[in-house]
């Protein structure tokens, strides 16, 4: 089976710029060389911690954030290169739905114009048929009908992701990148999301890169689990196995944070380094318990274990 | 506790700027419903003015009787009369529609003027931005009254140069605040959510984020206006203003300055005329901060609450 969405050496650097004459002093390499696979209907889980570049990840996917190199291969189409006419025809199979359920909606829009707006921006002119598929969407996200007619902020904080969800799903979209949905509500109200888009995967076949930096949420909602640090993907694996038996030290680290966990607790000791000078060798070299010489001259390559997974490390070959 | 207490609670609810629910919040608002009702007796007195007085400005009472100059105050003229016999109080009613002209229509100049510029060059940036930004810059470096004089002095005297005047002074400022509107407001996760489903550049501009960008410009109008009466009024006084014997308010303070002494009522009663303008748009303008910006007002007066 080819992948739906294949990531090959994707970098997303932020110019620094400094003084009067705004010359560029460095790079913020936010994603740094990144590979994925994403197969037809699976959720593939990407978790990190803050500022490790998985949300940049997400919008150069979607080229919200120009990549500065690398290729997003998307059904085939590299859409890392295409222009913005033929952009904007595959806008309508890649959707993103955002973490902040306020700041993601317009106040000043009826929610049956926000979620419809995809619709007029597609081509979809008639106000009937419009009208038709923002009240069949918004019931497949649970909203009543009535919903249309009002305002965003008239509704709660879950309801108001169910909305951007509608938004999102409103073209039928192949490919969903789902950026920290659920973390800006409340826990009672996460759970009820979580089942929504579980639930919509089936109903509209679709696709998740779901990226979240809780791992209980993402064990819960993925296939398989990708995990970042510092610009790149440490490890890959089913999500079983990501759970069970970490390989690199990183998500070893990262899973023992979990509380309610009868393992060891490994504590990290310092700061994840700044992307900006990232170290040599292996990002995680400077905090790994494990770093021998190798690491700090070669930087290991996310190759395939003999468990089926990939990791970054050279310690677990 | 009266309805024009706005509970601050209720603060993260976004406020609607449409019209009519505008006009209704703004009555409720004490002091904007006195602006309101001072505004709305001055443009009361522009639309019937010639009605009430009996006719043109060359009508019997406004003209020239030098016979009856400087009279006071009698059942004839109620408010006496100036230096060339005209009655005041009749100039006073028929020159609020000069006033109100010349600062409706410099704001609404400066507004039409200022708010494309100041839109685009914040949505688009770049050398947009660069161009705008160094022509505001350019007049904001003037001394903004001393602009206001100039053009008007090589234009030449008339209502549609004061406008154009005093426009000139007002534009900037909507140029340097819708651009902070718009800058701050593309940033927001709604843009980037209609960016992804294609919607145009143009269009998330349009429903996005001017929409969005509003408040401050209809909180900035009314006080743009008082600004703007009183620039027009301070060239009327400097004889830039509107021609003679057109009784513009300004032109009629510049005119009856040299009877300051042995008939101070000549100046107090248009200079009251133009005070009552500007106090009437700024009271409408803090109401409409209050309304529409509440996070302002709960830092400088917190409601007292009086429950029953």
């Amino acid at each position: 089976m080819t992948a739906l969405l294949s990531v090959r050496g994707l970098k997303t650097h932020f110019p620094v710029r400094a003084g009067a004459l705004r010359r560029t002093v460095g790079q913020i390499r936010a994603v740094d060389g990144v590979d994925l696979d994403i197969m037809p209907g699976e959720t593939l889980g990407l978790v990190g911690e803050s500022g490790c570049g998985k949300s940049t990840l997400g919008r150069s996917i979607l080229r919200l954030i120009e990549p500065t190199a690398g290729q997003v291969i998307f059904d085939g189409i590299d859409v890392a290169t295409l222009d913005a006419r033929r952009m904007k025809a595959i806008r309508r199979d890649l959707q993103i739905i955002f973490q902040d359920p306020v700041g993601s909606l317009n106040p000043r829009m009826h929610v049956g114009d926000i979620v419809g707006e995809g619709l007029h921006a597609n081509g979809v002119r008639s106000r009937a048929e419009r009208d038709h598929r923002i009240k069949e969407i918004l019931a497949a996200v649970g909203l009543d009908a009535s919903a249309a007619g009002r305002f965003p902020h008239e509704f709660s904080g879950g309801q108001r992701q169910r909305i951007g969800i509608a938004r999102a799903l409103v073209l039928r979209p192949k490919l969903i990148v789902a950026d920290e949905p659920v973390s800006a509500l409340d826990v009672s109200v996460q759970s009820q999301v979580l089942n929504l888009l579980a639930a919509l995967r089936q109903q509209f076949s679709l696709t998740y890169l779901f990226v979240a930096h809780d791992l209980a949420v993402v064990d819960y909602m993925s296939d398989r689990v990708a995990v970042m640090y510092l610009g790149r993907v440490v490890e890959v694996g089913t999500a079983r196995q990501i759970r069970t038996n970490p390989l690199h030290p990183y998500t070893r680290a990262l899973l023992s944070a979990v509380p309610g966990r009868e393992r060891q607790r490994i504590v990290l000791s310092g700061e994840v380094p700044s992307p900006l000078t990232p170290p040599s060798g292996c990002r995680f070299r400077t905090r790994c318990p494990m770093a021998q010489e190798i690491c700090a001259r070669v930087e290991p390559a996310l190759d395939a274990h003999p468990s089926g997974a990939r990791v970054a490390c050279h310690l677990s070959h | 506790m009266t309805d024009a207490v706005v509970d601050p609670v209720s603060i993260p609810v976004p406020r609607s700027a449409r019209p009519d629910r505008l006009l209704r919040r703004l009555w409720r608002h004490r002091s904007s419903r006195l602006g309101l009702i001072l505004l709305g007796l001055i443009l009361a007195l522009v639309v019937l003015g010639p009605w009430l007085t009996g006719g043109s400005p060359s009508s019997d009472m406004a003209y020239q009787n030098l016979a009856a100059s400087l009279q006071p105050p009698s059942a004839a003229h109620w408010l006496g009369t100036d230096q060339l016999g005209r009655d005041e109080l009749v100039r006073l009613v028929l020159g609020a529609r000069y006033t109100i002209i010349i600062g409706l229509g410099a704001v609404a100049t400066g507004v039409l003027v200022g708010l494309p510029l100041g839109a685009l060059s914040g949505f688009y940036r770049g050398w947009v931005d660069l161009v705008v930004q160094r022509l505001v810059d350019v007049v904001l470096a003037f001394p903004s009254f001393l602009l206001a004089l100039a053009l008007v002095a090589v234009l030449g005297p008339g209502l549609r140069n004061l406008i154009i005047g005093v426009a000139l002074t007002s534009f900037p400022r909507f140029v340097r605040l819708i651009r902070a509107q718009v800058l701050s407001v593309r940033e927001r996760p709604f843009v980037e959510a209609a960016l992804a489903l294609g919607v145009s550049r143009g269009r998330i501009l349009w429903r996005h984020v001017l929409p969005n960008s509003m408040t401050p410009v209809i909180v900035q109008t009314p006080l743009e206006l008082g600004s703007a009466v009183l620039t027009a009024a301070g060239l009327g006084f400097l004889g830039l203003g509107v021609r003679q014997p057109t009784p513009e308010w300004g032109t009629m303070l510049g005119e009856s300055r040299d009877f300051i002494f042995s008939n101070p009522a000549l100046v107090t009663y248009p200079g009251l005329c133009i005070v009552l303008v500007i106090l009437a748009v700024n009271l409408l303008g803090d109401g409409a901060r209050d309304v529409l910006d509440p996070r302002l007002r709960s830092r400088i007066k917190i409601p007292r609450r009086r429950r029953t």
